[in-house]
């Protein structure tokens, strides 16, 4: 007998078609690690995926214990991402599995994206999908949405090269609610997020069809043609009435996303290791700027007093509680913020750490209109 | 019948709703969303999109009900759209 055949994917074997090496060899994010992120990460721990990597900044909550398989109770208060890593491993420990705590946007180097064979998205708001679809687009990675309420879910395949994106079907409606939650300065509103019905059900159907894409994309690199959905289509299940619909999704020509950067120059550097002087000297660019690609907070003044505050953290991830004043203790403090660096600039003689640049970012310099794309700490290699 | 409308049947995804509606083809997708959320007293917290059921193609808010997106005769879907899935 085969020793494939005595081993843990023994079953697996028995399917003809079915190539377990690139599985094994392959690399896959897992964006939110809530309800659709635990059931996801059980069935890629269980197919024998190689490599996870696990990204959430939450914490599991009582609520999260009726629709996550990998949580417990008391697991209550820890971090979602870390959580459901220990569990896969105690599932398959035969796969490597990391985890990242931290936002997908900010924390997440473009460079990471950019060694995934596909990216999935369990995720809760139109904002983290915008950041993955822009990420995903701009590195040239297939990303898999999924989204679930009550009893009817969803699953999009964007290839990340053509075609539709997650940004094309945003309607003014959803712009509008999606910008609801920023002030006119920037700083987010810090309501509370609405609470949503949804159920283990319907989070187990979604994230099978998440994982069964994600199979069907790890194995049109063994020669076959990609068998569930075409790129740029959504598959709609509804469970009260059953109801299941595949359709096409259009681009819109208007959607601003769809941007792809190439060539991408790697420097072993890491961010902690460069200023923005240092890096433009490196690139021998003096003359050029270094774009963040998100607005830096990095002053909070009031108007009223006169107080000032330093800050360096990016505007999106900053509460409207800011604005008041530890001083005069009004709601009078308007941020300062910055997108783009000279060698000149204030803060040049600051590290790319400093700026909120994390490792394996892909920065842009822009010489005179013409953008390059550098990729910081070397390749990345879970 | 008049080329400048058209005549679709309208749905919703759980379809308790269903009218057969006859618009003129200058109207918006949007349009549409906004005006049966309404009279169909549908959750003001959901975004919604409407799929042509018969093409098996999503439209856009932006999109005119033009010949080439709604057919006499089609099924219009308005969905919910599925945006939770990480809590």
């Amino acid at each position: 007998m085969p020793p494939e055949y005595a081993s843990r994917y023994a079953r697996h074997h028995l399917i003809d078609w079915w190539d377990q090496g690139r599985l094994t060899g392959a690399r896959i994010l897992v964006a939110g690690a809530g309800a659709l992120g635990n059931e996801v990460i059980k069935l890629l721990a269980l197919l024998g995926v190689g490599h996870l990597l696990i990204v959430d900044f939450d914490r599991v909550e009582v609520s999260n214990l009726t629709r996550s398989v990998l949580f417990r109770e008391g697991d209550i208060g820890a971090e979602k991402a870390r959580t459901a890593a220990e569990r896969a491993r105690e599932i398959n420990p035969e796969i490597e599995i990391d985890y990242l705590v931290g936002d997908l946007e900010f924390d997440v180097g473009l460079g990471v994206y950019r060694k995934m064979d596909v990216v999935i998205g369990g995720l809760d708001s139109i904002d983290a999908r915008l950041a993955l679809n822009r990420a995903c687009l701009r590195m040239g990675v297939p990303w898999l949405n999924g989204g679930i309420e009550a009893t009817l879910g969803e699953v999009s395949y964007f290839d990340g090269r053509e075609g539709a994106c997650f940004e094309c079907a945003m309607s003014p409606e959803m712009w509008a609610r999606r910008n609801q939650r920023f002030s006119c300065g920037g700083l987010r509103a810090e309501a509370e997020e609405a609470k949503v019905p949804t159920t283990a059900t319907v989070a187990s159907l979604i994230a099978s069809y998440l994982v069964n894409e994600a199979l069907c994309l790890l194995h049109v690199d063994s020669g076959r043609n990609k068998e569930g959905l075409a790129a740029s289509q959504k598959l709609y299940l509804m469970l009260k009435p059953y109801g299941f619909y595949i359709y096409d999704l259009p681009r819109n020509p208007e959607c601003l996303a769809h941007e792809r950067w190439e060539p991408i120059a790697i420097l072993t550097e890491r961010p902690q290791e460069l200023t923005v002087t240092a890096l433009l000297q490196r690139l021998d660019a003096r003359e050029s700027a270094l774009e963040l690609g998100f607005d830096l907070l990095t002053v909070m003044r009031c108007h009223r007093c006169g107080q000032e505050e330093s800050i360096f953290r990016p505007l999106e991830r900053c509460g409207l509680t800011l604005t008041e004043c530890p001083r005069c203790h009004a709601a009078t403090r308007l941020p300062e913020t910055l997108c783009r660096l000279e060698a000149d600039s204030d803060y040049a003689d600051y590290t790319l750490a400093q700026l909120g640049i994390p490792d394996y970012q892909v920065v842009t310099i822009n010489t005179a209109g013409e953008r390059r794309h550098v990729q910081l700490s070397g390749e990345y290699a879970p | 019948m008049s080329h400048d409308k058209v005549t679709f049947y309208l749905q919703t995804a759980d379809r308790t709703r269903k009218a057969q509606i006859t618009l003129p083809r200058a109207m918006y997708v949007s349009d549409i969303i906004k005006a049966s959320s309404g009279r169909w007293f549908l959750s003001r917290n959901m975004d919604y999109t409407v799929c042509n059921l018969t093409r098996n193609l999503q439209l856009l808010a932006g999109d005119s009900l033009s010949e080439d997106k709604v057919r006499n005769g089609d099924t219009l879907m308005l969905q919910p759209l599925a945006l939770h899935g990480a809590l």
